[in-house]
């Protein structure tokens, strides 16, 4: 009964899911310019905004004695080539934005998922139990989603089927795996509202409707922009198996190497030019001639042409000169830190300190960057702006693991034309992580003549 | 050899009365939303399982203690990382990573804001509620009711106050019992009018 009712679940969250793809990976729907007709991500269409982290009263932690923690809510946020944002929450803001669709802005998107019900079923239906639907059966909830429902609408309280355990257990699934794909979130012109979407306006591509940026006209395509996506690495370089330093007569420590490699962004906008009219011949005797001076026509023309009857001006034809401006997005500063893992500490304080008396934490961090190794930055003639830093010898004093993590902030991009600097894209900051492991040699006494 | 006749209302009223029984038996855990599977403590115990579970409450209690003790024991001189190190000592796996990670950096601005210092007295009132966590391998969990008696107010309460109730949840993590995190009331109340799910 238990294996049937949860075939049933994961069918009920599968169609949530399955179907509204199959409606957005249509051409005509805005989702088109985002995901494939198979429904796999566009991302190399896609302008990465980066991650964005906001204060949010409406997700909260209470502890006893009346205080209340409003907790920050973390999007990694894109821009499609149309301007609209898609917005990748992280799963404890999604958990959370979907308990509270219309503060947390989730009722405005045109979200693939629907609405916060579903968010909710497929954050939460997979760790239903049989007992818990069963419970659900029994205050009267024959779809888990008409519950999830009621919890949003007021109805009913979350905390009735998800366990002691699940809240924290969401919010260290924010942490361990980054930024998880449950769900995207597309707000229709993101550019334009962006004081309403998630994360606010920082980083977003240039609003032109107020005229500064380059004329459109009703004949030319419209400007456009493009970005390869960035390349950003942190990574140990060296030794192959890194030693606590207390542990090691040498002291050596790692190495740690950064790079940063942000392609240019490729502007490309198209000018209207008219050829000069020229003076043609009318066989009717309609024309109202071609008025001097002639250099203002294309072709030949003499003073007979004028006042005649015979002739008439002919407007010369539009053309749209298209031009591609290869715009450097400039790297203005490069953070990187060094950080015991949450486990790795909880390792030592624990499973260590059982073993060893008194083990401890020396050192659980390290600032890299700046500071502890200068940065070259610049950009190239080809437009690719880079930047790198080689740290040496981090002594790193703990075993376990540590987070590498890298954030870079760009200067965004700007188009100089007619004298006037037209920004093209905001500043913005990329993130990336790796982890890096640090050994400790541990010793084992064993009986003497043991098997 | 002799025939006992037996009245055929005898035979209906007896069948309706075992009928009653088992649906009695099944429905009253279905009605109050308890199943069997939930409940977390046979009805009749053996001396030696009572003499286990008197121990698992003792650890279980003791480790709310030492939870709160922990999360209530704040020097903003030793500085965040102390504090957390002490707490993540008592707490288990996923508490640690939590509190490194959101609670800690929310709370810790305000210690050091304000220059607070607080010590605690802590003492236990109640178990109130013990479960089974099918999402960490089936673990036993038990709340405890427990009285806060702060030294100071904390900065960044609603009102100031130091004696309060608080509700620690702790769970037995590779056999031992570690404190998660603390329950707000209405968690606790609708876990428990619901039967203690899971």
């Amino acid at each position: 009964m238990k294996t049937f009712q949860s075939v049933i679940l994961m069918l009920v969250i599968i169609a949530l899911v399955a179907i509204p793809l199959r409606v957005v990976a249509d051409d005509e729907s805005p989702w088109g310019e985002i995901l494939n007709p198979d429904g796999s991500i566009r991302w190399d269409l896609l302008s990465d905004l980066g991650t964005v982290s906001e204060s949010a009263d409406w997700m909260d932690i209470t502890l006893p004695g009346g205080i209340v923690l409003d907790l920050d809510a973390t999007y990694h946020r894109y821009q499609t080539p149309s301007g609209n944002i898609l917005v990748l929450p992280s799963p404890a803001t999604l958990f959370f934005m979907a308990m509270h669709p219309v503060e947390s802005g989730l009722a405005d998107a045109n979200s693939m998922l629907g609405n916060g019900a579903a968010i909710l079923a497929m954050l939460i239906g997979p760790s239903l139990n049989s007992e818990q639907l069963a419970q659900l059966a029994t205050m009267g909830y024959t779809d888990p989603q008409a519950f999830f429902q009621a919890v949003i609408d007021g109805q009913e309280n979350i905390w009735s089927i998800v366990n002691f355990t699940y809240l924290f257990d969401i919010l260290r699934m924010s942490f361990n795996s980054g930024f998880l794909v449950n769900a995207l979130l597309l707000y229709l012109n993101g550019l334009e509202d962006c004081v309403n979407i998630p994360g606010g306006c920082a980083g977003l591509v240039a609003d032109c409707s107020d005229g500064n940026c380059v004329p459109e006209s009703q004949i030319c395509p419209a400007p456009s922009i493009s970005q390869a996506p960035a390349a950003l690495t942190i990574l140990k370089v060296a030794p192959e198996n890194p030693l606590v330093v207390g542990q090691d007569p040498e002291k050596r420590g790692a190495d740690i190497q950064v790079s940063v490699s942000i392609p240019p962004v490729i502007f490309t906008w198209y000018k209207q030019v008219q050829d000069p009219p020229t003076c043609e011949p009318v066989d009717s005797g309609n024309g109202e001639g071609c008025p001097g001076p002639g250099s203002l026509y294309d072709n030949s023309w003499d003073l007979s042409m004028e006042d005649n009857p015979f002739y008439e001006v002919v407007e010369g034809e539009i053309h749209c000169i298209e031009h591609v401006e290869i715009l450097p997005e400039p790297i203005t500063e490069v953070q990187a830190n060094a950080q015991l893992s949450p486990e790795s500490r909880y390792w030592i304080l624990n499973d260590l300190a059982s073993k060893y008396y008194e083990a401890y934490i020396h050192q659980p961090g390290f600032d890299l960057l700046p500071g502890m190794a200068p940065i070259n930055a610049s950009c190239a003639g080809n437009g690719i702006c880079t930047a790198d830093a080689f740290v040496p010898n981090v002594p790193f004093a703990d075993p376990g693991a540590f987070d590498l993590r890298m954030w870079v902030y760009t200067a965004g991009t700007v188009f100089n034309w007619n004298s006037v600097a037209i920004p093209i894209t905001q500043p913005r900051v990329l993130f990336t992580q790796d982890a890096l492991q640090v050994y400790v040699t541990l010793v084992t006494l064993l009986p003497v003549g043991a098997p | 050899m002799n025939e006992i006749m037996v009245p055929k209302k005898w035979v209906v009223a007896v069948l309706v009365i075992i009928g009653l029984g088992a649906g009695l038996l099944w429905g009253v855990p279905k009605v109050l939303g308890r199943s069997q599977a939930n409940v977390s403590a046979p009805p009749t115990q053996t001396p030696a399982e009572e003499a286990q579970t008197g121990q698992d409450d003792n650890a279980a209690q003791k480790a709310a203690i030492v939870g709160a003790h922990a999360f209530y024991t704040v020097d903003y001189q030793k500085g965040q990382q102390a504090w957390l190190d002490q707490l993540c000592s008592v707490s288990t796996q996923t508490g640690c990573i939590v509190y490194q990670k959101v609670i800690g950096p929310n709370l810790w601005s305000g210690f050091e804001q304000a220059e607070t210092a607080t010590t605690v007295k802590v003492t236990v009132q109640e178990k109130v509620d013990e479960q089974i966590s099918d999402t960490r391998g089936n673990a036993p969990m038990q709340v405890w009711r427990l009285q806060i008696e702060l030294s100071d107010p904390w900065p960044m309460q609603n009102e100031p106050q130091t004696i309060f109730s608080a509700l620690a949840l702790v769970i037995q993590e590779q056999g031992e019992w570690k404190f998660e995190r603390f329950l707000t009331e209405e968690e606790l109340s609708v876990f428990s009018s619901a039967g203690g799910q899971p």
